[in-house]
């Protein structure tokens, strides 16, 4: 059994008398033996190694698995196709196994899959994808997600699409691209040109359309982008600058702020009748809204009582009740998918903190820190965060899991920051 | 000795004298050669009114305090120096641009950034600046460079 204890981070600042613990997670990642596919041609044969090898990394990056070394397999793939001798793979301390075959067809695969409970002796899944050969990565991440779902009970976030900031050239004068890629960082496509500045791209529910802030002709403004054809469209038409969006669950609607006459106040905006309300009316910023998952609420944070903290509020801006009473400022408060915690940046004696406490504001708990952390999300399942954490020269895409343990960086080709993750791909 | 000194003094400013001519000579075939009617075409200055103009007095830009928006005396001897300009070039019209250092999180320094732009525009507008000749756009922290007293800052650009 592995157990990966991470203990107590006690953090002192040196001019607060105050402690700050960064969350202990306790993770017992479970072996898992992926054998390649099964093949009887020479393309099927290499395709399903890359199928294998595709999952097998999705699996390891979760830090909810840990794959066991292809050397210690004791079974060929073609002994495997007669079952698995479970108690040879109970010997080298396998917990779970994946087996399975691929068959190709004029460009065309058919992939079967197999997963085993090697200590029941059970077979806990069996499914077949269909698909054409270039979609078999595709296909490894829906067979990923199968298998997480069946082993942790909580579903998968493999096969979903991650939306960034590229940022290239010294700070300050960097060319900003937005990117859209795999998850795991393979098909990156660049959406915008780098002739404006943009930042804060967000995904919709109906998962082919984006949501930006672009500076075209100096004018910060919120845009909307069909994914598929880069098509561009500005939302509303705003007397000043618009900024930090959101879809509401239902994509029908979105929530941004408005800049005026030095005050930041929020908007909602349903879509199809372009109908405007204005949510807040105080004479303060409040920015980073953002609904929770049953389209109910809105959480913000606004600096109306001095420092920045976290509000909910109804979704047409009735209540708003301050939920964040803890040492700092709160920023950027985001609901999770499940709708118990809200993830939020949190800046305190000089430090930023990524952190998460429970929609009525108790239970905080602090994840990582860093020099400046910030545009956090979650992924769909709502178990893993993603955020972005600066250093004096550059800001990268990192991801979390919940417990504040497995934190890893985004596979991104340069500097990257406002990472966004998109709904799970049906 | 003193007679030597003397002798000394003549050679001196007899050679000076000589290599004025010599230098004027020169400058004489050349004029002579190329008919330049200036000889030392050298840039003068900035279009007055001009956004190089602007510029080149140092009062473009004012600085903040950390998440602060409040015009310091600094500041307001900078506004009321943009505020004569801009009374001196009636034509001219101004963007006025929020920064934030890095330090912050991008959304709530998008607002900071319009609040520093406009409490410039509030201040040139009390200075008699017609508003309408005033824009404002904030960049939040999108263009901090690292040095975070100078990333705090608004900066008028003549447009």
């Amino acid at each position: 059994m592995y157990k990966i204890l991470i203990g107590f981070l006690v953090i002192c600042h040196s001019f607060a008398e105050m402690t700050i613990d960064i969350t202990q997670g306790q993770m017992a990642p479970t072996p898992i033996a992926v054998t390649p596919l099964y093949g009887a041609t020479t393309t099927s044969v290499e395709v399903g190694r890359k199928i294998s090898a595709v999952i097998t990394a999705n699996l390891e990056r979760s830090g909810l698995f840990k794959p066991v070394d292809e050397k210690a397999f004791v079974q060929t793939m073609a002994s495997l196709e007669k079952g698995p001798k479970f108690s040879e793979w109970r010997l080298i301390n396998t917990h779970i196994l994946m087996q399975g075959r691929v068959t190709e067809d004029k460009g065309h695969i058919r992939v079967e899959f197999k997963l085993f409970d090697i200590a029941t002796e059970k077979q806990m899944e069996g499914w077949a994808l269909k698909g054409t050969l270039d979609e078999w990565r595709r296909m490894a991440h829906k067979i990923s997600d199968v298998i997480y779902k069946r082993v942790t009970g909580e579903s998968g976030y493999f096969d979903t699409k991650i939306v960034y900031v590229s940022k290239v050239g010294p700070k300050g004068r960097a060319v900003s691209r937005l990117v859209i890629m795999d998850q795991d960082g393979f098909n990156p496509l660049y959406l915008t040109s780098g002739q404006s500045l943009v930042t804060s791209p967000r995904f919709s529910p109906n998962l082919h359309q984006i949501t930006y802030l672009d500076f075209v002709n100096n004018k910060p403004r919120v845009w909307l982008m069909n994914t598929n054809t880069q098509k561009k469209e500005l939302v509303g038409n705003f007397p000043g600058m618009t900024f930090a969006p959101r879809f509401s669950p239902n994509g029908k609607e979105m929530v941004m702020s408005l800049a005026k006459d030095g005050q930041t106040s929020l908007y909602s905006i349903t879509l199809a009748s372009k109908e405007v309300k204005r949510l807040t009316r105080e004479p303060v910023i409040d920015t980073s809204p953002s609904y929770s998952p049953d389209g109910t609420k809105i959480c913000f944070n606004s600096d109306r009582a001095g420092r920045t903290q976290i509000y909910i509020m109804d979704k047409e801006g009735g209540s708003p009740t301050r939920i964040s009473y803890g040492q700092g400022s709160y920023r950027s408060p985001i609901w999770s998918p499940r709708g118990d915690l809200i993830a939020f940046v949190k800046i305190t004696g000089g430090t930023f903190y990524l952190g998460v406490m429970r929609a009525d504001g108790s239970g905080e708990r602090l994840l990582t820190q860093g020099w400046i952390i910030d545009d956090v999300c979650w992924a769909p399942n709502g178990r893993v965060l993603m955020f972005t954490r600066g250093d004096k020269k550059h800001t990268k895409s990192y991801t979390i899991d919940l417990t504040g343990y497995n934190e890893r960086q985004v596979p991104t080709a340069t500097d990257s920051m406002s990472s966004s993750w998109s709904p799970l791909i049906p | 000795m003193e007679k030597w000194e003397m002798s000394f003094k003549l050679f001196t400013s007899l050679a000076a004298l000589v290599a004025l001519a010599a230098c004027e000579s020169t400058d004489e075939t050349r004029s002579g050669m190329h008919d330049w009617p200036t000889p030392s075409a050298t840039v003068e200055g900035p279009v007055p009114g001009s956004a190089e103009h602007f510029k080149q007095n140092g009062q473009d830009r004012v600085f903040f305090g950390f998440d602060q928006s409040k015009v310091s005396p600094d500041a307001a001897k900078t506004l009321e120096a943009q505020a004569a300009f801009a009374k001196e070039y009636p034509s001219t019209n101004y963007l006025v641009e929020g920064h934030c250092d890095e330090r912050g999180t991008a959304e709530y320094n998008m607002a900071l950034g319009e609040r520093r732009a406009n409490s410039v525009v509030k201040t040139l507008v009390a200075h008699g600046v017609d508003k309408s000749r005033l824009q404002t756009v904030s960049y939040g922290k999108e263009r901090a460079t690292g040095q975070h007293d100078m990333d705090r800052n608004a900066t008028t650009v003549v447009r």
